[in-house]
């Protein structure tokens, strides 16, 4: 396959925590986002990134089994202003690792690059007992975040996460088939990341 | 060439998933929320988590199958079917992990079809939909020529094992990944045994995929042969042993 443009849609923790604290009707929200693996050419020109991007190099590697690499965070030129953000907490810069979670063949382990007050990057890193093959592209982007980008209510509690836009593979599928499960074990060790970087 | 701005994603939680439709063109929000409503509609009647659904109801004892609405007799006709096409492999009556009333090896499936056709009937038609996994898609995807679909490895999260391209065209996968414990073999009464980490069927339809995924899984070893009879489709089987193996008809999706 053509290598392709990394594409970045970039968003901010507020509206991120804005998404969070939303509670959704019992049937839910519709959530209305561009997508970066229904482009059909995601070039730099073409990017369908809601705010420009001033990305601290992506990690290029969102492929599982590989330790995620934290990139060098860029200084924040100016201080986001996070107004959503639960009363009296910021949002902070850097590199947060999620809770090692259990799922159905081994744990999974979420990593977030918080810069700009900005979500630009997250990988996914098993840390389970399994390590296999066959892995001939990386469907993290399109599983665990396109795929599933919005909101996904649990119901026993009301939380929601939020699926989270990330620099993607060059050349994500459109959709994804199987591992509805493991995406459960995605969404809380980001939900925790993300967690840790607000204090 | 068709403007990034025409790419949408529309995600809601749906059967105790997220139901995630990709839409390239115009979106009719009327459509969309007919589509939605069309699910909902689907969980509310066939639910087995909702004790009010017509399938808790029957299964209760609370409701006799005469009285249930037409579109769920058809459904267990349907799965009636199946249980004598497959000499009692799928039996949505006892399909429970406790061996009680689960027709959702079939209903998942033909759920995403019914809602794609509300959308198509609306006019929009170049599509994907995919519940829990299962993935149906129409048109020709974002570079008209076919929606380029992953199919998970269910041993490393996030990575995928291959990649189709569908078009008018469905893929489904089951196996032990989907939910813990989720499909129970009839034959033994216990969760199965199958030799398959991820069994995925692909075809022209998207109810008849998701039936065969679960019926390929079932059955084991003999589960890719039997994909291979149907004319149009084919299937793709990991094993835990690390074993990948695929039919013509999935080869000639593959990409």
């Amino acid at each position: 396959m053509p290598k392709r443009g990394l594409v970045s849609l970039i968003l901010t923790v507020a509206a991120l925590r804005l998404i969070l604290a939303y509670a959704p009707p019992d049937d839910g929200g519709i959530s209305f986002s561009p997508d970066p693996s229904l482009t059909p050419d995601p070039g730099a020109s073409a990017t369908p990134t809601p705010t420009p991007t001033p990305t601290p190099t992506p990690t290029s590697s969102a492929t599982s089994g590989k330790s995620p690499k934290p990139t060098n965070t860029p200084k924040p030129t100016k201080t986001p202003t996070p107004s959503s953000t639960p009363a009296g907490k910021t949002v902070h810069n850097g590199t947060y690792t999620g809770a090692n979670v259990n799922y159905n063949y081994g744990r999974m382990q979420v990593t977030v690059v918080i810069a700009n007050g900005k979500v630009v990057d997250a990988s996914v890193q098993q840390t389970g007992r399994w390590s296999i093959g066959y892995r001939r592209a990386s469907c993290t982007a399109t599983v665990f975040n396109n795929a599933a980008i919005g909101l996904v209510a649990r119901k026993t509690t009301g939380e929601t996460f939020a699926g989270m836009p990330l620099s993607v593979l060059p050349n994500p599928p459109s959709a994804c088939s199987g591992a509805s499960y493991s995406w459960w074990g995605y969404a809380n060790s980001l939900q925790n990341a993300i967690d840790q970087a607000t204090y | 060439m068709l403007e990034p701005a025409s790419a949408h994603r529309i995600v809601r939680p749906v059967f105790g998933s997220a139901a995630s439709l990709g839409v390239i063109g115009a979106i009719n929000h009327e459509a969309v929320e007919a589509c939605f409503t069309r699910l909902e509609e689907i969980e509310e009647r066939f639910s087995t988590y909702r004790p009010t659904s017509e399938i808790s109801r029957i299964r209760d004892g609370l409701l006799h199958l005469h009285d249930a609405h037409a579109e769920t007799r058809m459904v267990l006709e349907i799965c009636d079917a199946l249980y004598e096409e497959t000499s009692g492999l799928f039996d949505a009556w006892h399909a429970s992990m406790d061996g009680r009333l689960d027709p959702s090896g079939f209903v998942k499936g033909w759920a995403i079809g019914e809602a794609m056709g509300v959308l198509n009937q609306a006019g929009m038609v170049n599509l994907t939909l995919g519940i829990g996994g299962d993935v149906a898609a129409t048109g020709g995807g974002p570079r008209g020529i076919g929606w380029d679909v992953g199919v998970v490895d269910p041993l490393a999260p996030g990575s995928v094992m291959a990649r189709v391209l569908l078009r008018d065209a469905a893929i489904a996968t089951s196996g032990p990944t989907e939910r813990p414990g989720h499909l129970r073999d009839p034959r033994t009464g216990l969760p199965s045994a199958s030799p398959w980490v991820s069994f995925s069927v692909v075809g022209p339809s998207i109810a008849r995929a998701d039936t065969l995924a679960t019926i390929g899984y079932l059955e084991g070893e003999g589960g890719l042969a039997r994909v291979d009879q149907e004319p149009g489709f084919g299937a793709l089987a990991m094993a835990y042993d690390g074993r990948l193996l695929a039919t013509e008809g999935f080869r000639l999706v593959s990409i």
